[in-house]
C-alpha cells in the first residue's frame, strides 16, 4: 500500500508522482496535505469527485494542525485493491506501451509490466541497465519507441511528462478551483520583491545575521544567549555545582585523588561544553525560524550567484552557516545537497568556518598577545572563510570533483509562520548533537586528561604530581612537539601548545581549559583564558600567537563533528580524505604565516623552513590557477525541440 | 522563441523548448518545467531568477534560464 502525501497548495505539481505512483499496481491513498492553507488561500477542491477519477481514496488533512488524521489512519487500516489504471496516454501512446509491454513478456513480474513498460520507453537508464535487454528486443523497443517519437515529434520521455501533466490539468479542470489567478502578486511574492530584491537581498541579509549574532552572542541588553551562557559558568559550574560537589564530597571523606578527579577532571571539562549550550540553543533556535518561515531557501537563492564562482552552490551556504553555531549540525546540514560531489566538498570545507567553541581561542589570543584588538576575531572569520574558497577552488579542479556545481533549482515555499512545535524540535535536534558530546566523549577524555596532568614517573614511580612539567602529559607533549617546530612552535611553549591542540580534538573549548591549567594550574579559567594572558604573552610571539591560532581553526575539527563527518560520507577514504585534507591545510597555512611572515618581519631567520615554506606556497598558488581537470565528466549536450502547440 | 533570462518580469510566457542534457531536461519537467506551461519571472538576481510555475515559486539559476526556451502567450 502507498500513502502518497501531496501538497494540496501546489496539486497540479504534486499529482505528477500520484500518476506514477498509480503504475505499480499497489493500493494508493491519497492524501491532500496543508488543507490549512488551500481554506486560506480560497482555493476548492472536490475530494469526492477527485476520488472518483483518480479510484482511491482522497482524505483532506493538514499535518500542522492535526486534521483529519483520524479518517486518515481509518482509510489506512481498511483492505483496498489496486486502482484500476488510468486514462492518463493517448491511445496511440498507450499502444506503443502495450507493444513495448509485450516485448518485456516475463522478463519483469506482470503486476510491474505496465511501469517497466514506461520506463523503457522513457529510455530510462537505470531501468534499461537492471533488465538488460537483448539486442532483439532493443530492436524491438527502439522501432517502437522510434516510430512513436517520429509521428509526435518529440522525444519519448516528453511524451511522457506532457501526457501527464495534460491529463492532471484535466481531472483536475472541474473538481479544482482556483480563487486568485496565477499571476496575481500574494504576499509572499510583495515580500520577495523586497528581500529578493537585486541591491536589497544582500544588506537585507546581513542586518538580520547581525541581529541574530547580536541576540546569540553579542554583548548588548538583548543578547540572551550570552546571558544564559554568563550564567551557566559564573552561577551553575561556576558556584553552585562546585560548591555543592564538594559539601558533599567533605561530607562522604572521600579521598584527594578522587575529589580531584570529580572536581578537577569532569566538572570542570563538562561544565566547559555546557556553557556554550544557551547561545548554541539560542542560535539554532533563530536559525530555524529562518528556515521555517521560508527565508532560508529565499538566502541559499542569493548566495548561489556568488558561490558558483569558487564552485560550490547557494546550497552550501546554510551548511556553512549553520556551523557558526556548531559544526556538527553544520556537517549534518548538507544533507540536503543533492549533488554528491557539492556535497562532499561542503562537508570538506565546513569544519574550516570557526564555530562557536572555536572563539574562546580567539579570545585568548586576542587579549594576551594583539591587545583586544576587534581585528583578530574579524581575521578569523576572514581566514575561515578564505579556506572554504580557496579550498573550493583548488578542489573544483581535481577529477573528483570537476565539473560544474548542480544546476540550482529550488522550490521556494510561501512564506508562513512558524509554528513554536516546530522551532523547538529542530533546535533540539540540532542542539542535541552538541550537548550529547558534553556526557559522552568530553566526559570521557576529561578523565583521561586529568589522568595525564595529575600524574608523572617521579622517583622512579607513578605518583601524583604537584608541577604540570613533571606529568606524564608534558612528557608526551614534549615527545611530539618537534613536529610542529617549522610553525613556530619553539621553547618552553611549544609542549604546551602541542598538548592543548590535541586536547582541541575532544572539543575546541578545551584549547583555552588546557592552557589554563599548564600555565596556571587552574581547575578552570574564565572563558577567554583572563587569568594566563601576561603567562601566555610571555611565551607567544605575535607570530607563534598567529600561526597556532590559524592551525587550531583550520586543523581536524572536534571528535564529534569527526564522527559527522563519517555519518555524512558513509565511506572511510572519503571521511580519511576529508579529515586529511584539514590537517594539511593547517599545517601548511601555519608554516607559510609563520615563516614567510617572520623573513618579512625579521623575526624569523631565513632557514630550510623558509625554502620549505616557498615552495609550499608555489604549489598552492599553481593548484589554485592551473586549468582544471575537464574530460570524462562532460555530459554530451542534445537538444531536443519540444514544439509546442502544433 | 528565447531564452526564459531575457523574458519581461511579470509576464506570462510559455515553454516551449528545454535544451540540456537528459538529466537536466527530466528534472526540470518534474519540477513543472514542461510544454506548454505558463512561466512567469517574478524576480531576478544577476541572471538568476526567481519565477512562478504551475503555482509554485522556484528558484533558478541563469544556466537553467538559459535552456529553458519560451514565447509570448498570444494575448
Amino acid at each position: 500500500m502507498v500513502l502518497n502525501i501531496v501538497d494540496g497548495t501546489n496539486i497540479e505539481r504534486s499529482l505528477y508522482l500520484t500518476t506514477q505512483l498509480m503504475e505499480l499496481d499497489l493500493p494508493v491513498v491519497l492524501a491532500v496535505n496543508m488543507a490549512d492553507m488551500v481554506r486560506a488561500s480560497g482555493n476548492t477542491l472536490d475530494l469526492k469527485k477527485l476520488s472518483a477519477k483518480l479510484g482511491c481514496p482522497v482524505i483532506s488533512i493538514s499535518a500542522l494542525k492535526k486534521e483529519g488524521l483520524p479518517e486518515l489512519t481509518e482509510t489506512l487500516k481498511q483492505t483496498l485493491s489496486a486502482p484500476r489504471p488510468l486514462p492518463v496516454f493517448t491511445p496511440a501512446v498507450r499502444k506503443a506501451l502495450e507493444q513495448i509491454e509485450s516485448v518485456l513478456g516475463d522478463i519483469v513480474p506482470a503486476s510491474a509490466r505496465f511501469w517497466y513498460a514506461v520506463k523503457v520507453f522513457e529510455k530510462d537508464e537505470r531501468v534499461l541497465e537492471e533488465l538488460n535487454l537483448n539486442d532483439v528486443q532493443k530492436k524491438a523497443v527502439q522501432t517502437v519507441t522510434d516510430r512513436l517519437e517520429k509521428e509526435m515529434d518529440d522525444d519519448s520521455e516528453s511524451i511522457i511528462t506532457t501526457q501527464r501533466y495534460e491529463f492532471i490539468e484535466k481531472t483536475l479542470s472541474d473538481c479544482f478551483h482556483k480563487k486568485a489567478k496565477a499571476s496575481d502578486m500574494t504576499l509572499s511574492d510583495k515580500i520577495d520583491r523586497i528581500v529578493t530584491n537585486r541591491w536589497l537581498a544582500l544588506p537585507i541579509f546581513i542586518l538580520i545575521m547581525w541581529g541574530i549574532y547580536t541576540i546569540a552572542m553579542g554583548g548588548t541588553v538583548v543578547s540572551i544567549g550570552t546571558m544564559g551562557t554568563d550564567w551557566v559558568n559564573d552561577v551553575l559550574f561556576g558556584e553552585w555545582i562546585p560548591q555543592g560537589v564538594e559539601t558533599l564530597l567533605t561530607s562522604m571523606g572521600v579521598s584527594d585523588v578522587l575529589a580531584s578527579l570529580i572536581q578537577d577532571g569532569i566538572i570542570a571539562g563538562v561544565g566547559a561544553v555546557l556553557g556554550f549550550v544557551p547561545q548554541i540553543l539560542v542560535l539554532f533556535f533563530l536559525l530555524s525560524v529562518l528556515e521555517d518561515c521560508g527565508y532560508m531557501s529565499r538566502v541559499a537563492f542569493i548566495m548561489d550567484r556568488l558561490f558558483r564562482r569558487f564552485g560550490l552552490s547557494g546550497k552550501s551556504f546554510i551548511p556553512l552557516l549553520v556551523a557558526t553555531g556548531c559544526g556538527v549540525p553544520g556537517i549534518m546540514a548538507s544533507r540536503t545537497i543533492e549533488q554528491d560531489r557539492d556535497r562532499k566538498m561542503t562537508i570538506m570545507t565546513t569544519g574550516f568556518i570557526p564555530c562557536g567553541a572555536k572563539m574562546p581561542i580567539i579570545g585568548l589570543f586576542a587579549g594576551a598577545v594583539f591587545g583586544q584588538s576587534a581585528f583578530v576575531a574579524v581575521s578569523a572569520f576572514v581566514i575561515g572563510i578564505a579556506a572554504v574558497v580557496v579550498s573550493g577552488i583548488m578542489l573544483k579542479k581535481f577529477k573528483a570533483f570537476a565539473g560544474e556545481p548542480a544546476p540550482f533549482v529550488m522550490e521556494l515555499p510561501a512564506y508562513h509562520w512558524p509554528t513554536l512545535s516546530n522551532l523547538l524540535r529542530s533546535t533540539w535536534e540540532r542542539g542535541w548533537s552538541f550537548i550529547k558530546r558534553a556526557g559522552t566523549l568530553i566526559l570521557a577524555s576529561s578523565i583521561v586528561l586529568w589522568f595525564l596532568q595529575s600524574f608523572g614517573f617521579v622517583d622512579g614511580g607513578l605518583h601524583m604530581v604537584e608541577d604540570n612539567n613533571l606529568s606524564l602529559l608534558a612528557a608526551i607533549g614534549r615527545s611530539i612537539a618537534w613536529i610542529f617546530y617549522p610553525l613556530g612552535w619553539a621553547g618552553d611553549m611549544a609542549w604546551k601548545a602541542t598538548v592543548a591542540t590535541f586536547t582541541g580534538l575532544i572539543a575546541k573549548e578545551e584549547v583555552v581549559n588546557t592552557f589554563g591549567v599548564l600555565y596556571a594550574g587552574l581547575g578552570e579559567v574564565s572563558e577567554d583564558g583572563t587569568e594566563i594572558w601576561t603567562a601566555i604573552a610571555a611565551d607567544f610571539s605575535v607570530l607563534a600567537a598567529w600561526s597556532f591560532m590559524i592551525f587550531n581553526l583550520l586543523f581536524a575539527p572536534c571528535f564529534a563533528a569527526m564522527g559527522a563527518i563519517k555519518r555524512e560520507m558513509n565511506n572511510a577514504k572519503w571521511t580519511l580524505a576529508a579529515i586529511g585534507y584539514m590537517c594539511v591545510i593547517a599545517y601548511c597555512s601555519a608554516m607559510m604565516v609563520y615563516q614567510i611572515g617572520g623573513l618579512i618581519t625579521g623575526e624569523v631567520p631565513f632557514s630550510i623552513f623558509t625554502v620549505i615554506a616557498l615552495v609550499l606556497l608555489s604549489v598552492l598558488l599553481y593548484l589554485l590557477f592551473r586549468r582544471g581537470y575537464s574530460g570524462r565528466d562532460e555530459v554530451p549536450v542534445k537538444t531536443i525541440a519540444l514544439e509546442a502547440g502544433k | 522563441m528565447m531564452p526564459l533570462s531575457y523574458a519581461d518580469k511579470g509576464r506570462p510566457m510559455s515553454v516551449c523548448r528545454i535544451t540540456g542534457p537528459q538529466n537536466v531536461k527530466n528534472h526540470l519537467a518534474d519540477l513543472g518545467f514542461s510544454p506548454q506551461s505558463l512561466v512567469v519571472v517574478k524576480q531576478e538576481i544577476a541572471g538568476n531568477l526567481i519565477v512562478e510555475v504551475k503555482g509554485c515559486r522556484m528558484a533558478l539559476d541563469a544556466g537553467m534560464a538559459r535552456r529553458l526556451y519560451v514565447q509570448e502567450v498570444p494575448a
